[in-house]
């Protein structure tokens, strides 16, 4: 016991040593933080933000093309269903992640819950209703015309999907390590 | 646009009362001084952001402490500045100030060779927090803080022989 107490005296008066040489030497420099962090934050939230509005300006510029051509009500509806999916999906990955940000100051199994609950949880339920919906589209198209079904397939599985999804995971995947390095940090429990 | 401001000011004076905390959090947790640079910056980014559902219910030092534990504790050590983001550096270089100040370095040396969330769960006892609040602080439950401390200081006694 006395033992205990002599580290954590001594381990204190080596705290209070750190304490004071920051007291002392240095300041909180408010131009810099308001120049700096205040931009940094800004530019999260455009990085966090352009993706979505990409895919909403596609959206709408396909829907538009699509009823100039004369394409029937019924494929734009599911396009633009299977599009909304995407953006939702991709949306949902950006608010969990804010959420974890933002609660920085909950404990850590708070924190793990929250990950679970604004990411994963939500994030299947979205990728397999998003599934369905291209499975849907995609028949839907190859009834239609032949032709635009295989320009589909070329647009979204070559060069549309694999970027949205690596656009997603690049936000997502900070987050899905964090939530396995909490649960390591917890194993002991 | 005048409450923003206002905002604004109030954050700045919270980060220079708590200067001690946020930087000895900081510099505990890093290995160098750029590192120790990144987690000055996360952290930073993560009280503003919060700074907003701050509701005072906790004190204004337990608060900062939990945020900066947490984000100290959850960095992922290889991770670097945030891509795209400005700089904003500790104006103290406390890695290069060891002989200045060797207790801090010294206690530097013992802390670092804890696992991260050891480190943590040592700096708030030696804060002298109630178990009750540590265990709040850091998302567990009171009989594992006390049995961790036992573990943690059992480990220190080890280093500093």
């Amino acid at each position: 016991m006395e033992q205990n107490n002599d580290l954590k005296i001594e381990l204190q008066q080596e705290l209070r040593g750190l304490q004071q040489e920051i007291e002392q030497h240095s300041t909180f420099n408010t131009e810099v933080w308001r120049k700096t962090v205040k931009k940094s934050v800004n530019e999260l939230y455009w990085q966090n933000t352009i993706f979505p509005v990409f895919l909403v300006v596609i959206m709408t510029a396909a829907t538009v093309a699509f009823a100039l051509i004369k394409w029937p009500w019924w494929l734009i509806l599911l396009f633009d269903l299977y599009f909304g999916w995407r953006l939702v999906d991709s949306l949902f990955a950006r608010m969990g992640l804010r959420k974890a940000d933002v609660q920085s100051d909950k404990g850590l199994l708070s924190l793990r819950e929250s990950i679970n609950t604004y990411s994963k949880r939500r994030r299947t339920i979205i990728r397999v209703v998003g599934i369905i919906l291209y499975a849907v589209f995609s028949v839907c198209l190859l009834f239609y015309s032949r032709s635009v079904f295989i320009t589909w397939l070329i647009w979204d599985t070559i060069i549309y999907f694999p970027f949205g999804r690596k656009e997603t995971q690049r936000m997502t995947r900070p987050y899905d390590k964090l939530a396995e390095e909490i649960d390591e940090l917890l194993k002991e429990e | 646009m005048k409450q923003k401001e206002q905002q604004e000011r109030d954050f700045e004076r919270l980060v220079e009362r708590q200067r001690q905390t946020i930087y000895s959090v900081c510099y505990l947790f890093a290995n160098e001084r750029q590192q120790a640079d990144d987690l000055f910056q996360e952290v930073l980014i993560r009280l503003w952001k919060g700074f907003d559902s701050f509701e005072g219910r906790s004190s204004e030092k337990t608060w900062v402490y939990r945020v900066a534990l947490n984000t100290c504790v959850t960095a992922d050590q290889k991770h670097r500045r945030r891509l795209d983001t400005s700089p904003l550096e500790m104006d103290i270089d406390l890695f290069a100030e060891e002989e200045r100040n060797p207790s801090a370095s010294r206690l530097h040396r013992r802390i670092s060779k804890l696992h991260p969330f050891d480190r943590a769960l040592i700096l708030l006892w030696l804060e002298d927090l109630p178990y009750d609040e540590i265990a709040a602080i850091l998302g567990i439950s009171i009989d594992n803080v006390s049995v961790r401390l036992v573990r943690v200081r059992e480990k220190l006694k080890k280093i500093t022989d």
